[in-house]
């Protein structure tokens, strides 16, 4: 018997345990939306009653929310969420990002017609992972007349909360991540004018079911920024204000854009949108009609 | 900050290359598979929550075994510290059939080496390192991970002389 052979002996071999990237995220803080945190089971009757609760409790606050604003503003239309995790999101809130590269992604725009019958239109476009908030997101930045094909270039900014998609239905390409496109920005490409240009654009994304008790958040907003934005402050009813630094949109698309990224409890309705430059100036302070 | 996400990337491309050797070590030092999970996923969590402190002095592979040997070390004097779980691992370990005398004599001559002897022969063995990353891992110089390494075989063929007579 050799030393080696002795000395091997002495561990039993592990057997079927595979490395837990997730789990070990989990550990590090991690709470992005495919780790979602499982309240501890609850026995049905008491499940059902709380489910109740929340019901009324929801039927209220709504009726009196949606009663209060449309008082206050009888044209708007207020989205009113819960959130009901017990997770707050920091004021101002720094992304921590990778690096802009091509990649492949998948299902962009309708079904391509082949000899093989339909399938997803697969493109290679510039995306970037980031954290922020804890959170982790992907995002996609091209310009492309696909969803205009008569009109010029639109820039797209796809937004994947969690970071790169799962594959594509039928490919094994991450699905492309849903996004907005034709913004109004001062500088930036559009198939379409607008009357009235803005400094910043934005989308807002909800990902995952809501349910009759609220989610969990965070609800997303995001887009792009001209090129002398650096910071977007995101105001909410209440006069408390969420700040973003912009940073820089992939050079390889010959366009020069900055991108903001935010996550927001579901309960924080934004209210105005204020772009500033590199010396605090505010540029604009953009009302929305609908609070996000 | 532009560094720190492709960090992380690079992070899982290690952790999943050297989970399996985390895991013996992890094994050797601790006996019980469920511990060494733990302090194997523990260390890599730390690792990942610190990886913007990785300045990359040495490789990202070294800082994550440090990181990870850390945690194992932790858990282990930990469970030292604990009078009723100090043996349970060595005894643990298995499908209930009695070991053979001469492994557990083995056993017991690995644990009274001197700790940074055994993490050297350790790394050796179970990681499958050579001694320059050992070095960068136990931070000691490559001229005492052989020493140490010699040292330590050293008293373990002792004990393995003894074993065959």
């Amino acid at each position: 018997v050799s030393e080696q052979a002795l000395l091997l002996e002495l561990v039993e071999p592990v057997e079927g345990v595979e490395p837990d990237w997730d789990d070990a995220l989990r550990r590090a803080g991690f709470r992005a939306r495919h780790f979602p945190r499982r309240p501890p089971a609850e026995r049905p009757h008491r499940r059902t009653v709380r489910r109740l609760l929340v019901l009324a409790v929801l039927l209220l606050a709504t009726a009196l929310t949606i009663s209060a604003l449309a008082a206050d503003r009888p044209h708007s239309v207020v989205y009113w969420l819960f959130d009901r995790s017990p997770e707050t999101y920091p004021q101002l809130q720094v992304p921590t990002l990778g690096r802009w590269h091509d990649e492949q992604r998948a299902g962009f725009g309708p079904l391509v017609k082949t000899d093989h019958g339909l399938e997803p239109r697969i493109m290679t476009v510039p995306v970037l992972e980031g954290e922020v908030a804890g959170h982790r997101f992907e995002m996609e930045t091209f310009l492309t007349n696909l969803l205009n094909p008569n009109r010029p270039p639109d820039l797209v900014v796809g937004f994947n909360p969690g970071g790169p998609a799962k594959p594509y239905y039928g490919t094994d390409i991450p699905a492309a991540a849903g996004g907005g496109f034709g913004f109004p920005v001062y500088g930036l490409p559009r198939a379409f004018p607008e009357r009235h240009l803005h400094w910043v654009g934005w989308s807002l994304l909800v990902p995952g079911p809501i349910e009759s008790g609220g989610g969990t958040g965070p609800k997303w907003l995001s887009g792009p920024a001209a090129s002398n934005v650096r910071r977007v402050d995101l105001v909410s009813g209440d006069g408390s204000v969420v700040s973003v630094p912009t940073f820089p949109g992939p050079s390889s698309i010959g366009v020069s854009v900055r991108l903001w990224v935010a996550a927001l409890r579901l309960d924080r309705l934004v209210q105005t949108i204020v772009p500033r430059d590199a010396n605090g100036k505010a540029l604009e302070h953009w009302h929305l009609d609908i609070a996000q | 900050v532009e560094d720190a996400d492709s960090t992380l990337a690079t992070l899982e491309q290690v952790y999943r290359t050297q989970f399996k050797a985390f895991l013996n070590t992890a094994m050797a030092y601790l006996g019980d598979s469920e511990a060494a999970l733990d302090a194997v996923q523990e260390g890599v969590a730390i690792a990942i929550r610190q990886r913007r402190s990785f300045r990359g002095e040495g490789t990202l592979e070294a800082w994550l075994w440090r990181i990870v040997v850390n945690s194992i070390r932790t858990q282990y004097r930990e469970r030292a510290r604990r009078p009723s779980s100090v043996d349970v691992p060595d005894e643990e370990v298995g499908d209930g059939v009695p070991e053979p005398e001469s492994r557990d004599e083995v056993r017991a001559a690995v644990r009274r080496l001197p700790e940074r002897q055994r993490l050297i022969l350790f790394l050796r063995f179970y990681a499958d390192m050579d001694y320059a990353t050992i070095a960068e891992v136990a931070e000691v110089r490559e001229g005492t991970v052989g020493a140490s390494l010699n040292a330590a075989q050293a008293t373990l063929r002792s004990l393995f002389e003894e074993v065959r007579s």
